[in-house]
């Protein structure tokens, strides 16, 4: 049995109706004086999460919507948003 | 100089009815037959309309629902509200209207096959092809659902789910409609399943509007 992860549109689907679109990492850093290493290092350098981390979702077999949700990497499951659950 | 339009989808059995409209041969009945049907809409016309506003268009006076997921169906025309900024429009039934002209409808009649289940085991059928849950009591026809059915993304609308006689369409790509057609018959060979004409629609009948 696969995974389920929850569109905002469709609700509860297959992943395999997904594509991963990596972790929430916020906006990109400011152009202006951006340094090489500074722009590699926010393209590149993903925190790679072991527990709950915030990330990109999108439903390409359905509604062709890009979403955020929660997910708890060590069992690959969706869960509710930290604040929800303490 | 006629412009000659074919779909994708050609059954394995001849039409015992056929009508040319607008440069397409339109199958109107394969014989005198109980459902369930499957039937090639391909010909029927259908806009894409994009907008960050939506809520500001008409398309042929109609009102877009508001809703990702709901349908409206009004003279012929049925609306399907899928996210934020896109809805699709599908021409069933009446006189082909004037398209609109606005930049943000973009026609899709030629890149999208349209193809109906309709009759008693229709939803036996759709079972057999998708894992969306059609049959769900949540759902409150007619009403706009996006995956997959044999793995192909498709914007599949559950039109009318009365015991004897629902209706389900789905659109996808052009590319995918042979391959589909013949994957769908076969899977509802044992249900009875066999090629239908746009008189096989009974919403059609009911509208008293002809194709």
């Amino acid at each position: 049995m696969s995974y389920t992860i929850t569109c905002p549109i469709c609700g509860k689907r297959d992943l395999y109706e997904f594509r991963f679109g990596n972790e929430e990492r916020g906006p990109y850093p400011n152009q202006k004086g951006l340094t090489p290493r500074a722009y590699s290092e926010a393209v590149q350098m993903h925190e790679a999460v072991g527990g709950i981390q915030k990330e990109w979702w999108y439903h390409r077999d359905g509604c062709g919507v890009w979403f955020t949700t929660w997910r708890d990497t060590l069992t690959g499951r969706e869960v509710l948003q930290p604040e929800e659950t303490s | 100089m006629d412009i000659r339009r074919i779909s994708p989808i050609k059954f394995n059995i001849n039409p015992t009815q056929v009508e040319k409209r607008d440069g397409w041969n339109v199958a109107l009945s394969y014989g005198p037959h109980s459902g369930p049907f499957l039937i090639d809409l391909s010909h029927r016309p259908k806009w894409d309309l994009q907008n960050s506003n939506l809520p500001r268009f008409r398309p042929f006076g109609l009102i877009i629902p508001e809703n990702p997921g709901q349908c409206t169906f009004s003279e012929g025309i049925l609306i399907n509200r899928m996210n934020r900024t896109q809805c699709q429009i599908w021409h069933l039934a009446g006189k082909k209207p004037r398209a609109p002209r606005s930049s943000s409808y973009t026609e899709i009649t030629d890149g999208q096959c349209l193809l109906a289940v309709t009759g008693p085991s229709a939803l036996d059928v759709m079972e057999r092809i998708t894992n969306l849950d059609l049959a769900s009591p949540a759902l409150s026809p007619p009403c706009l659902i996006q995956g997959p059915v044999l793995h192909i993304p498709c914007q599949v609308v559950l039109f009318s789910r009365p015991t004897a006689q629902t209706t389900i369409l789905f659109s996808f790509s052009r590319g995918y409609g042979q391959t589909m057609a013949d994957a769908i018959l076969h899977s509802g060979k044992d249900l009875g399943l066999r090629p239908g004409g746009e008189e096989d629609l009974d919403f059609l009948g009911a509208l008293n509007i002809d194709g």
